[in-house]
């Protein structure tokens, strides 16, 4: 029946289409009328996935999905790209959280394991489906004509966007789940940790490849250690920006919500200014809060209790920006993708964890945390396109047909994962 | 190094206005002026590209989608009050002197600055400044008058009776606004579907009816209070956007649908306290983008601004004895309810605000400078004019 109504709702739509016949186009106005739309249509979906205990997220991806450019083309990408900032203040409001939740009593049981998971992970996804995608190569149209070291190159960085995950994704889900634990734990600690670790190994692979790529006497615009000062940058202007925020909890007090929005706002616009990771920085802040103040649990009860709506947001616009037009374009090699990075994602994450001596629900269920892929992977496509050519544009159609199937099923296989552990709550 | 001057100094007025609120026994116009989160909008003006660059137009016109968030929200809690059987608590000539006297206001300004504005060499229709004008003079602040109220508590029929007439005399005024878009240049006569100004008004009714509706019927099922809130966003998002496509007002068809959900929806109470939970974080991030995005209007035009203020002062003192006296309520008081009606507050910035998505030049910038400005004006003398008022009534000390 509500399903009913939201077609009304785009019945409405329809109608006002046509009215608005004659007048000149304001793309932000189509802009508000398309976000209300998204937030209805996404809370709809989002709650008939709950009650078939399907993560609420992967019901906005899809109702964002629907109305995106590919499907219905409510929303086209004039619109997404004019509701960017509102994406990006749900995002760093998303990063607050994950920070929040890192608390430093719960990690440090879990830094073994999570510091495990991150490299034997990280380095067994990126050596073994770099090492079959080379194999394959001949099937890779993208490769044919390349010289080997640009093969290689291209490979490399394919590999290493395999490893990405999505800290926002597992943060959405944990707390729809309201889950507690050991898996919990790791698998924040771990995304968090490897965010930082796929920025780094980006930026070598890149340098390592940009060479090959580049017309003879071009130096490369990017470089490790640039990277790493980048990354140092944005944990520190995150500390900076979380004592600031103590300071206020503490001695002023009032209005919180919009402080803590307006610290968000803040979070961008220094990442952007500084040219810094503003998922770190917005990760960095939380994580202080949380951890050096009294405020820290009602700040964490704070943000929770405002995470409904900006998850909807934040993952219908996700869900809406996803191209399915190119999915289907690179379907089967997506596909190859897909099933190499799930398989080693498991391997890679129980042998981290077998070594870290963890619990056997750890060993066997956290894997599932690290397969939604969304905007680190995305960002790192969008490099890829950029400076890697024709093969670099590949690069990245071929990822984001990988994140559309991974952001649809990660969420669901970590939320099965937490229930069946017992660290996550049925839907009433 | 702008931004971290803008930064520090944001820091400051926010811990100066949390000591200022700390202190017992402030002046009632410094209270007003707090109450009326005026302090919000210069916080908006120090981020906004004439100080900070914080919020550069840019950035403004990305946050669109929350401007017609906020403008939708306000209208819609305004027509959620308009509850039939709540309504028939008071008697009808309080609804009557409350209409009569924002439409006398409207008069006494829209004629003053018609006369000033059409000597002006002022390029933009006349009609529709003037008009702006008046509709955004015609409103009284609910909130000063609450907060006067809650510290003096005054007792009597004259108290209830600026209360009732404070909240609701903003009707007239979206009334007018939503008329007044529809013939304004946004719908060009003969262009676009409906071609003539009175169709666009009945669309924007229609608008309004369907909408809520709609709202009504996805509100029918029960829904805990945080997915409430979630509905009732994505719908205020919506019917705002619906209108702004349109280029009718958003606060006018958010009020129709407040209207419908406050007579049709058995979760009327549940929807409200929802929009209450957050109205205060929303006006004030309204309030901030309003400062973001004000400009210096034209120097011909700024300096009409005082003879503004002082119209809507003699039409609040006309309007309020004329109101009185046609609408046979006794007062004690030669100029009726008048000096009970001067506050000036959130309702104006915010009409000046939907006015200023549909104009961003001079005319939208002229309106926000005389909502601001008037509001500033009245806070110090609203409070003490009501309270002499009640004094004269005899319903407090």
């Amino acid at each position: 029946m509500r399903l009913l109504l939201v077609s009304l709702f785009f019945l409405v739509m329809v109608a006002l289409g046509g009215l608005h016949s004659g007048i000149p186009d304001d793309v932000g106005a189509r802009a508000a009328l398309v976000f209300g739309f998204l937030m209805l249509s996404g809370f709809v979906v989002g709650e008939l996935a709950a009650k078939r205990q399907i993560p609420r997220i992967t019901g906005y991806l899809l109702a964002g999905m629907a109305c995106g450019p590919s499907l219905l083309a409510l929303v086209n990408w004039e619109v997404i790209e004019h509701l960017r900032l509102v994406d990006d203040l749900a995002l760093a409001l998303i990063a607050f959280t994950a920070g929040a939740e890192l608390k430093t009593s719960r990690l440090k049981a879990r830094a073994r394991s999570i510091a495990s998971i991150t490299l034997v992970q990280t380095t067994m996804v990126f050596l073994a489906v770099g090492l079959i995608l080379w194999l394959l190569r001949p099937l890779l149209t993208f490769c044919h004509g390349l010289a080997t070291a640009q093969v290689v190159s291209v490979v490399a960085v394919l590999a290493l966007i395999a490893t990405a995950t999505s800290p926002s994704t597992a943060v959405a889900v944990i707390i729809e789940a309201r889950s507690k634990g050991d898996i919990t734990d790791t698998v924040l600690g771990t995304t968090v940790l490897k965010d930082i670790v796929v920025l780094v190994g980006f930026s070598l692979v890149t340098s390592m490849a940009l060479p090959h790529f580049l017309e003879p006497g071009v130096v490369p615009v990017s470089s490790v250690s640039g990277v790493f000062l980048e990354v140092l940058l944005s944990l520190g202007m995150g500390a900076v920006l979380g004592v600031l925020m103590i300071l206020y909890l503490r001695f002023v007090g009032r209005r919180r919500m919009l402080f803590v929005v307006a610290c968000a706002f803040l979070s961008i616009h220094f990442s952007h200014t500084f040219h810094l990771d503003h998922l770190l920085v917005a990760v960095a802040a939380g994580f202080t809060v949380s951890n050096f103040s009294r405020q820290g649990e009602s700040f964490l009860h704070g943000l929770e209790s405002a995470a409904g709506p900006i998850f909807l947001i934040f993952f219908c616009l996700a869900g809406a920006g996803l191209n399915l037009s190119v999915f289907l374009s690179v379907w089967h090699i997506a596909l190859i993708f897909i099933v190499l990075r799930g398989l080693f994602t498991w391997l890679g994450t129980a042998a981290g964890s077998a070594l870290a001596k963890d619990p056997p629900p750890v060993r066997r269920l956290a894997w599932t945390g690290f397969i939604g892929q969304a905007g680190v992977s995305l960002g790192l496509a969008t490099l890829a396109r950029k400076f890697l050519g024709q093969p670099g544009a590949y690069i990245a159609d071929l990822v984001v047909g990988a994140i559309v199937i991974n952001q649809i099923f990660g969420p669901i296989a970590f939320r099965w994962a937490l229930l069946k552990s017992g660290e996550g709550k049925k839907e009433a | 190094m702008t931004t971290i001057l803008g930064l520090i100094v944001i820091g400051l007025f926010a811990y100066l206005g949390t000591l200022l609120f700390r202190i017992p026994g402030l002046p009632p116009s410094l209270k007003a002026l707090i109450a009326s989160g005026l302090g919000f909008f210069f916080v908006g003006l120090l981020l906004g590209p004439y100080a900070a660059n914080l919020l550069d137009p840019q950035a403004l016109k990305s946050l669109d989608v929350v401007v017609n968030l906020g403008v939708g929200w306000v209208g819609l809690l305004f027509g959620l009050q308009f509850y039939r059987r709540d309504m028939l608590r008071f008697p009808a000539r309080l609804y009557l002197s409350a209409g009569l006297q924002s439409l006398f206001t409207m008069l006494v300004v829209g004629a003053g600055m018609w006369a000033v504005v059409a000597l002006s060499p002022w390029a933009a229709p006349v009609w529709l400044t003037v008009g702006i004008l008046a509709i955004i003079s015609s409103t009284t602040s609910p909130t000063i008058a609450e907060q006067m109220i809650h510290d003096t508590r005054p007792r009597g029929p004259i108290t209830d009776a600026v209360r009732l007439v404070s909240s609701v005399d903003a009707v007239p005024a979206i009334v007018l606004l939503g008329v007044l878009l529809c013939f304004s240049p946004l719908h060009p006569e003969g262009a676009g579907v409906l071609g003539s100004g009175w169709l666009w008004v009945i669309a924007a009714c229609g608008l309004g009816l369907t909408l809520g509706t709609l709202f009504h019927l996805i509100t029918l099922y029960r829904y805990t209070d945080n997915q409430l809130l979630v509905i009732v966003l994505g719908l205020t998002v919506f019917c705002g956007g619906a209108a702004h496509y349109l280029r009718l007002s958003p606060l006018f068809v958010n009020m129709v649908v407040g209207m419908m959900v406050a007579n049709r929806s058995p979760q009327r109470l549940r929807i409200l306290r929802s929009l209450l939970g957050v109205e205060k974080p929303i006006y004030l991030v309204l309030l901030t983008l309003a400062g973001a995005m004000w400009a210096v209007p034209p120097v011909s035009l700024f300096a009409l601004v005082p003879l503004f203020i002082l119209l809507r002062l003699i039409g609040k003192f006309v309007g309020g004895y004329l109101a009185t006296t046609a609408a046979g309520l006794e007062f004690r008081s030669t100029l009726g309810m008048g000096p009970g009606l001067v506050p000036h507050g959130g309702m104006a910035v915010v009409i000046a605000l939907n006015v200023k998505q549909f104009f961003p030049g001079a005319i939208g910038d002229f309106a926000l400078s005389a909502a601001i400005a008037s509001v500033l004006a009245a806070a110090p003398m609203g409070p003490y004019a009501l309270q002499r008022l009640l004094r004269q009534e005899g319903e407090t000390h």
